[in-house]
Formats: structure tokens, C-alpha cells, sequence
């Protein structure tokens, strides 16, 4: 209740918070702006206030609040505990805030030095976050009671010592289906346990627990991340709008180049540990799967991207002519705030229950208001955008100015931004397309967004060829050429050794050589200028190695599937594989299943993991990657299974029939069933029937099997019988009382296999990928240093 | 300004049509109704729940997998997919299958499921 208290006075304190930088800006009264500043500190005070109780909640197994009994259990470990904060969507909307709770005590810092943007960037600033408050108060609240609505939970997680009291008998539920008994609890039972002083979180003693799939390190850390990133994308719109606001745009680039570096940066890395995430995880379609959650971040990204670009070209137009306010300014303001309103809609999109049937991810069906109030949220941004725009579009027509050549780096720029946002648009079409009924396979994304990977590929290196302004053709030709040849030969060297032959593939292998030695060539000499220099060269060059390790792995990837057999050596890409034994971890939850890899020389023991998830009812699968610079061992497990081989056969027998084994000639003979025996039988001892197989060999020598059904301690079951010398197994299956036996023939020790089903793949420079997003990540990183400082 | 605007017009007109192409060819529908969309002679994709009283069979050396597939009017289908049967399949309670009829038997290539949360599960 204290939470919900404290998020309250957060929701008031924003609100009057946003309310006095409004009055600020229009009244031009810097006390209402000193008042604003104000409640926005208290804002954050109540606001991390009641997000540490949240935390303290879900660190004390407070089962009695819904989310902490819906997402958490006590036999997490600290991290994984931490990280169910945001596990569920009331907590990941509190992280979010939280994150533009800090973010704001930043910018608050940040605009001491620039007083002249304070009340109009935060009153803009604080509105996006009394959204987001509002959402989590009244639309998903994460400090609900269990019992507020009438729920089921498992006899387990409640406290034994109390359910079987006789007052809790109609509460006790069997649903036949599972096999399972329930626990009805309602507001009913909260008053019973109210007035036997019986508190609710010591009635419900464990949590349903976080999803297995979310059991993972990086669950750690790539929510977090993503969610500064879409923080972000709040600054770059509290900016567009503060713009628009003060009807003044000079400053726009300086401003916004270091944020939106930040956020494309940040965003970018959330995306890619996502990538990382999903590749080390079974089911989720490899790195990159196009899936509607992935999409819905990657369009802000795009957009990012795009804006960090055209704001270079109002800069570079700014340096020109003082007085105007450069070119593509409407743009700018148009992407900036796209950046937001997209993770919005995103936002929406993913968990209002539409994609339900699209999404591998599971999301849960619409549930209450959360859509309506982000749906309206979102609308009455996009008109308080719309309006300040079209009020300021005379002004922003007028001062347009556009003059550069057609062989200009702005051109090129312009070009690869287009291209940018066109497929920004074309993941936007595609992941939306649920809502009209429509669904969009994999390969439309594919088709559409290779061929823009070849073109920016290509404009990353050539616009570097190129300078601002003007070029000599010819001298832009010698450049174009020389470079070419060289990305000629790799790509000639490349296809050959990878005897790769999709031409969409071969191109993009060219241009991004193309990019890769050109951007190289670019840190190379701009880093002597100063370390700060080069970011954007090291960025563009992480961009052109990710496209080269996309298009190895698609390209080139060799991928087999196999039944191994235990202890039988198998061959898969010159390698040997020899399956083992499956072993039960030490906790006792996963199996590992081992497998003797034999590669040249080495050896080694590589262990795919399967298990029974009693959360999600289901097996799930993790494999295992061998991972290296060159390429990727990736195996992942099938199935596993105890399977008859082909040495086993059934007969059915009577006493003096003969059949075939091989090359054997058995006789069943009769059954041995002592007097003693008979004895024991009817007086309830021990007691063994045996029966008598003659068998004879190809040479006429004589054999006999004999194995018996057996009595012991009031257990039955069937003795196996084994010839040493012919290493022969006999076995009754079934004795009838006609006389008539049903026997299993085998060669021994190879009755049973266990059948452990491989899907091997090489994915050859997979490394490039993750290698290519850290570089460029810190190119980003230094961007934005560089730039904050010229702001 | 004449330029940018003719630019802006070809950019539109083959970005759209490169667009419009692609989303055409590569999506479907979805279907509800198997009787109508065995008469699609094209990709669909079809929604229903899985048939428990049969068997999924699973056939390995072949790796593919069968199972029929029922719809809300009750419209029983056979449905081949190629692969083994996703993770949580067994216990699904919607099923969307990718792929096409052909001949009263639908052949998928991708395979989706939704699985209840037991909490949730009807309890009587």
C-alpha cells in the first residue's frame, strides 16, 4: 500500500512538476521554473522511493503482491531475483521511468550550462514521464494484492501447515485435466486469514517463478540497457518539441547529435545483446529472427541512424550561412520525434496482445486499459507535436536551403538516410501487418532489406571517397576504381574458398570489402588528428564487419542432422562425435547430454542441455556453441530416446517349434518348472519358471538358453539369459498360461540404444557479428563524447 | 525545387513498388476456416486447436511430423510439417500452421503455438 502511496505523490509531483516548466517557458517566469525543478527532484525522491520498496518486495518473496508471486520464487539466484524487477510489464514500465528518472537528474545538470532550453526541453520532458507514471498507477500497477481477483495457485505454494485446516475446505480445488490440486483465493479468504491474524505472505510460501527462457545471464543485462535506450528516445523528443517551442533551430544539431549518437548507440547494443542472447538460446530463429519484438526496437534504431545523418547535413549546411536555419530541420524535428512515438507504438504493438498468433515471443492477450492509455498517450503526443509544427511550418519552409552537387558526400549521405528510413518503413509494414489480418513471412524482410544492406554498404565506403560539397569526377573515379579492384580480389578469394554462388550474396561481400578497407584507411589517418576524431569512421567501419559476418553466415553456413548412437563414432564436417551418456546436473533440473568431439588432435566432452520445464509444461533446449574467430560449432539437441535396434527380434513360441536367429537354429524345449518350485508358488514364496531354447550354430554345436520368470519378494519380472559364446541375449516378453511363450533375441549389450539426435551447423565468421557491433558501439561511445563537447 | 520534387515522386513510386511487391508476395492470411482455405490455391495461414483424441505422429527417418488440426466450425484437416514438432506442442491449445492445401491435406512449413499458462487454465 506504502508503494502504491509513494507513486501517487511521484504521479502528483511530475505533474506539477511539468505543469510549472510549462507556465515557466509561456510566462517567461524563471521562479515558476526554479518551482518545476523542484517537484521534479521530489518526483524522483518519491519515485525511486517506491521503486526501492518494489525491490525490497521481490528481495523478500512478498508472495501476497501479484507481480512478485507472478514473476519471482525463492530458490532464484540474487541475480536472476534482481533482474525480475522487469520481468513482467508492470516492472519493465517502472524500470523505464526509472531510467528517465535518472536521466532527468542529468539533464538537470546538463541544462546549468544551458539555462535558455531548461523549461521548455523538461516541461516537455516531465510530460513524457507523467505518461509513463500514469500507465503504471492506474493501467499496470506492480504493487496489486494477489486477491484482488479471484486467482488459482498450486497446492505447493502454499504453506502446508495451513491449507488443511477444515475452514479452507471449499477453497481446495482438483482439476482432474492436470492431476493437480488448487487453491481458490479470492477477497473471501483474505478477510477469513484477516481475522486469524494470519498474514498473506506468510500463507503463500512460493512464486510461480521466472520463464527458464528468461534464466539466462544476460537477462541481466539486456533489458536494462534496452530500456535506457528507449529512455533516451524521450530526450530526443522533449527536444523536438522544446524546439519547436522556442521557434529556434541553429542550435539543433549540436544538441542533438551527442543524444541521439547516445541513443542509437545504446539502443543498438541492447538490440545486438538481444541477438547474442537469442543465439545462445533454442528456438528464437538464430541471432537475428525478424520477430515482431525484435522489429519493434529496431525501427527506433533505424530512425536513429537516419536522424544522426540528416543532422549532419544541417550542420554542415549551418556552417554556410549563419543567419538561416539550415537545411532538413523539418526532418530532423519529424525524426526525432519519430524516434519516440515508434518505441510507443512498439511498446503498444508488442504488449496489447495483437501479435499474439505472430510472435514466438508469448505475450499475454489485451489486459485491461495498459492499450488505451498508451494508444491515447501516443495520439496526444503526435498532436502536440503536429500542432507546434504546422504553427512553425511558414517559418521552416522559408528558411530551407539545399545546395550541394550531385557527387557530393551530402548526396551520398542523403541517399544511404533514405535507404535507412525505407527500411525502417518496410519493418514497420511488415510487423503491423497482424493488425489487418495479414501475416508477413520471414523472407519479406529478407528480399526487401539485403538489397538495402548492398547499397548502404556500398554508400558507407564511397561517401567517404567523396567529399563535402563538390568533387572532381575523375579524381573520384581513380578512387572508386582502386578500391574496387582490391575488394574485387577478396571477394573473388572468398567466393571461391566458400563456393558461395547467390549473387545477392556475392555483392554484398563485395561492398562491404569495399567499406571495410575504406573506413579502415579513414580511422587510420584520422586518428592522428586526435583519438576523439574517428568516431563516426569506426562506427560506419563496426557497421561494414557486422554485414560481412551477416553475409558469411547466411551465406556459407553448413548445417547436417544425425542420430548419434551411444558409444558409436559419427562423422560431421570431418569432425567425430561419439554420444556418451545423458548426466543430471547437480541441481537435478537440466540434463546435459555428452558428447566425445574429436577434432584432429583434440578432444574434447561438448554437452547440448534438454529438460522437462514444469513452467512452461514443455521440453526446452539449449545449445551448445563452440565458438572461435573463423566460425561457430553450433549443436543443437533433437531428441533423445531409448530405441530397439536391429540385431532385436520377437518370437512367438510353442513348446517343440523351431525358428531362425541369423544363422542360429533355436528349439524351444519346454518349460522348467521344479516341484519345489510349484510348491513355493502356491504357498507364496520365491519361486523361478524357467524355459529351455535350444540353440545350434552354423558348426552343429549345441547351446542352451534359459531364461525364467522370477518370483522374489512378492516382485515379479523376466530373467534374461546370455550365451557368452555366441554372445547372444535371450529374453521372455510374455508367458501365457497356453503354453505359448512371446521371446527376444538380441546380440548383447545391443538390445537397447540410446538414439541422441544432433543438429550440427558450421556458421563461419558468426565472431564478425558481435565483433563488428562492440567496434561500433565504440565508435558511437566516442561520437558522442566528441559531440557533447562541441555542444 | 522542381528536382527534388520529381526525385521525391520516382523515389516514392519505386520504393512503393518494390514495397507493394514484396508484401504481396511474401504474406498470407490467416484463416479460420479450413473449407475456405482449402480453396485458396495459395499460401494461408490456418488457426486451430489440436485434435488430442489422434496421435502426432512423428516420423523420424523422414523428419516430419502429422497431426489433424481442428477449427472452430469443427473442420478436421491433416497437416504434414516438415521438422519435429515444436517445444511445447503436445500441450498447445492454438496451433497456426503455415502452408498450403493440396489435395485436402495441408502441407506446412512453419509451425506456431500458443500454450495455456496452467493458471489460467479453466478449473471446474
Amino acid at each position: 500500500m506504502i508503494g502504491n502511496f509513494f507513486l501517487s505523490l511521484a504521479f502528483v509531483a511530475i505533474l506539477l512538476s511539468s505543469l510549472f516548466y510549462f507556465i515557466s517557458f509561456y510566462k517567461k517566469d524563471e521562479k515558476a521554473s526554479q518551482i518545476g525543478r523542484i517537484f521534479f527532484h521530489l518526483f524522483s525522491i518519491f519515485f525511486i522511493a517506491a521503486s526501492g520498496l518494489f525491490l525490497n518486495l521481490i528481495l523478500s518473496h512478498q508472495f501476497k503482491y501479484k507481480y512478485v508471486y507472478s514473476y519471482s520464487s525463492t530458490d532464484l539466484p540474487l541475480g536472476l531475483l534482481l533482474s525480475t524487477f522487469y520481468a513482467g510489464q508492470e516492472g519493465s514500465f517502472l524500470l523505464w521511468i526509472l531510467w528517465m528518472t535518472l536521466i532527468g537528474l542529468f539533464l538537470d545538470y546538463y541544462f546549468q550550462k544551458r539555462k535558455e532550453f531548461e523549461s521548455s526541453s523538461m516541461a516537455n520532458y516531465a510530460a513524457i514521464i507523467l505518461l509513463l507514471v500514469s500507465i503504471s498507477l492506474f493501467a499496470k500497477n506492480p504493487f496489486k494484492l494477489t486477491y484482488e481477483e479471484e486467482t488459482y495457485l498450486p497446492i505447493r505454494h502454499i504453506n502446508s501447515s495451513m491449507y488443511n485446516s477444515e475452514i479452507f475446505a471449499h477453497n481446495l480445488l482438483y482439476d482432474q485435466k492436470s492431476g493437480e490440486a488448487y487453491f481458490k483465493l479470492d477477497r473471501n479468504l483474505y478477510e477469513i486469514l484477516k481475522n486469524k491474524r494470519i498474514n498473506l505472505s506468510s500463507f503463500i510460501v512460493e512464486g510461480r517463478g521466472l520463464n527458464p527462457l528468461l534464466q539466462n545471464f544476460w537477462m541481466q543485462i539486456h533489458p536494462p540497457v534496452l530500456f535506457i535506450g528507449f529512455a533516451l528516445g524521450g530526450v530526443l523528443f522533449a527536444f523536438a518539441l522544446s524546439f519547436l517551442m522556442r521557434n529556434d533551430y541553429k542550435n539543433m544539431p549540436t544538441i542533438l547529435l551527442p543524444w541521439s549518437s547516445f541513443f542509437v548507440g545504446i539502443l543498438g547494443l541492447g538490440l545486438i545483446l538481444g541477438g547474442y542472447w537469442s543465439y545462445g538460446t533454442l528456438g528464437w530463429g538464430g541471432y537475428w529472427g525478424w520477430d515482431p519484438v525484435e522489429n519493434s526496437s529496431l525501427v527506433p534504431w533505424l530512425i536513429g541512424v537516419a536522424l544522426i545523418h540528416f543532422l549532419l547535413l544541417q550542420k554542415k549546411s549551418l556552417t554556410e550561412k549563419e543567419a538561416a536555419n539550415g537545411s532538413y530541420v523539418k526532418t530532423n524535428l519529424w525524426l526525432a520525434g519519430f524516434a519516440f512515438i515508434s518505441i510507443l507504438y512498439s511498446t503498444l504493438l508488442t504488449r496489447s496482445g495483437i501479435l499474439a498468433d505472430a510472435s514466438v515471443h508469448s505475450f499475454s492477450s489485451p489486459e485491461g486499459y495498459g492499450i488505451y492509455f498508451l494508444s491515447a498517450a501516443g495520439i496526444i503526443f503526435l498532436l502536440w507535436f503536429s500542432i507546434l509544427f504546422l504553427k512553425r511550418r511558414k517559418y521552416l519552409s522559408s528558411t530551407n536551403i539545399e545546395n550541394f552537387s550531385y557527387l557530393s558526400r551530402e548526396l551520398a549521405l542523403l541517399t544511404a538516410s533514405i535507404f535507412v528510413l525505407f527500411s525502417a518503413l518496410t519493418v514497420i509494414l511488415g510487423t503491423s501487418s497482424p493488425i489487418f489480418g495479414i501475416s508477413t513471412e520471414v523472407e519479406y524482410y529478407k528480399k526487401l532489406n539485403l538489397p538495402i544492406a548492398i547499397i548502404l554498404a556500398f554508400l558507407n565506403g564511397f561517401s567517404l571517397i567523396l567529399k563535402w560539397k563538390t568533387n572532381d569526377k575523375k579524381e573520384t573515379l581513380k578512387q572508386t576504381f582502386f578500391y574496387s579492384i582490391i575488394s574485387a580480389i577478396i571477394t573473388v578469394v572468398f567466393s571461391l574458398v566458400s563456393k558461395v554462388s547467390s549473387i545477392n550474396l556475392i555483392l554484398l561481400i563485395f561492398v562491404t570489402s569495399f567499406a571495410l578497407i575504406i573506413n579502415v584507411e579513414k580511422t587510420y589517418k584520422s586518428i592522428k588528428k586526435g583519438i576523439l576524431k574517428p568516431g563516426a569512421f569506426i562506427a560506419h567501419l563496426g557497421f561494414a564487419i557486422i554485414l560481412f559476418g551477416i553475409a558469411s553466415t547466411t551465406g556459407f553456413e553448413l548445417k547436417e542432422t544425425k542420430e548419434l548412437l551411444k558409444n558409436k563414432p559419427e562423422s560431421i564436417f570431418d569432425k567425430t562425435f561419439k554420444f556418451k551418456e545423458a548426466k543430471l546436473s547437480e541441481d537435478g533440473k537440466k540434463y546435459y547430454f555428452e558428447i566425445e568431439l574429436i577434432d584432429g588432435d583434440k578432444k574434447e566432452i561438448i554437452a547440448p542441455i534438454m529438460y522437462y520445464s514444469e513452467y512452461n509444461k514443455s521440453v526446452m533446449k539449449e545449445p551448445y556453441i563452440a565458438e572461435s574467430f573463423l566460425y561457430d560449432l553450433y549443436i543443437v539437441p533433437l531428441y533423445y530416446e531409448t530405441r530397439k535396434d536391429e540385431t532385436y527380434k520377437t518370437y512367438e513360441l510353442k513348446k517343440g517349434e523351431q525358428a531362425k536367429y541369423d544363422n542360429y537354429d533355436l528349439l524351444f524345449e519346454g518349460f522348467e518348472f521344479s516341484k519345489d518350485a510349484r510348491e513355493n508358488m502356491n504357498s507364496g514364496k520365491d519361486f523361478e519358471i524357467g524355459i529351455a531354447i535350444k540353440v545350434t550354430d552354423a558348426n552343429k554345436k549345441e547351446y542352451t538358453a534359459k531364461p525364467a520368470f522370477v518370483s522374489q519378494n512378492g516382485k515379479t519380472f523376466y530373467k534374461e539369459y546370455v550365451i557368452e559364446d555366441l554372445n547372444l541375449k535371450f529374453e521372455i516378453l510374455q508367458m501365457n498360461a497356453s503354453g505359448k511363450i512371446d521371446l527376444a533375441v538380441s546380440l548383447r549389450d545391443k538390445t537397447y540404444d540410446n538414439v541422441f539426435a544432433i543438429e550440427a551447423s558450421i556458421k563461419p565468421f558468426v565472431s564478425l557479428i558481435w565483433i563488428g557491433s562492440v567496434v561500433s558501439f565504440l565508435g558511437l561511445m566516442i561520437s558522442f563524447v566528441r559531440r557533447i563537447k562541441e555542444s | 525545387m522542381k528536382n527534388k520534387y520529381l526525385f521525391g515522386i520516382i523515389a516514392l513510386l519505386f520504393f512503393g513498388g518494390i514495397l507493394i511487391y514484396a508484401f504481396s508476395s511474401s504474406s498470407s492470411t490467416y484463416e479460420n476456416d479450413f473449407q475456405k482455405a482449402a480453396l485458396k490455391n495459395k499460401k494461408v495461414k490456418i488457426i486451430g486447436r489440436l485434435d488430442k483424441s489422434e496421435n502426432v505422429q512423428i516420423d523420424k527417418k523422414e523428419n516430419k511430423f502429422s497431426f489433424i488440426l481442428v477449427d472452430e466450425k469443427g473442420n478436421k484437416a491433416k497437416v504434414i510439417c516438415l521438422g519435429m514438432p515444436p517445444n511445447n506442442f503436445e500441450h498447445s491449445t492454438t496451433v497456426v500452421a503455415t502452408g498450403k492445401f493440396e489435395n485436402k491435406i495441408f502441407f506446412a512449413t512453419q509451425i506456431l503455438t500458443k500454450c495455456p499458462s496452467k493458471y489460467e487454465a479453466e478449473i471446474n
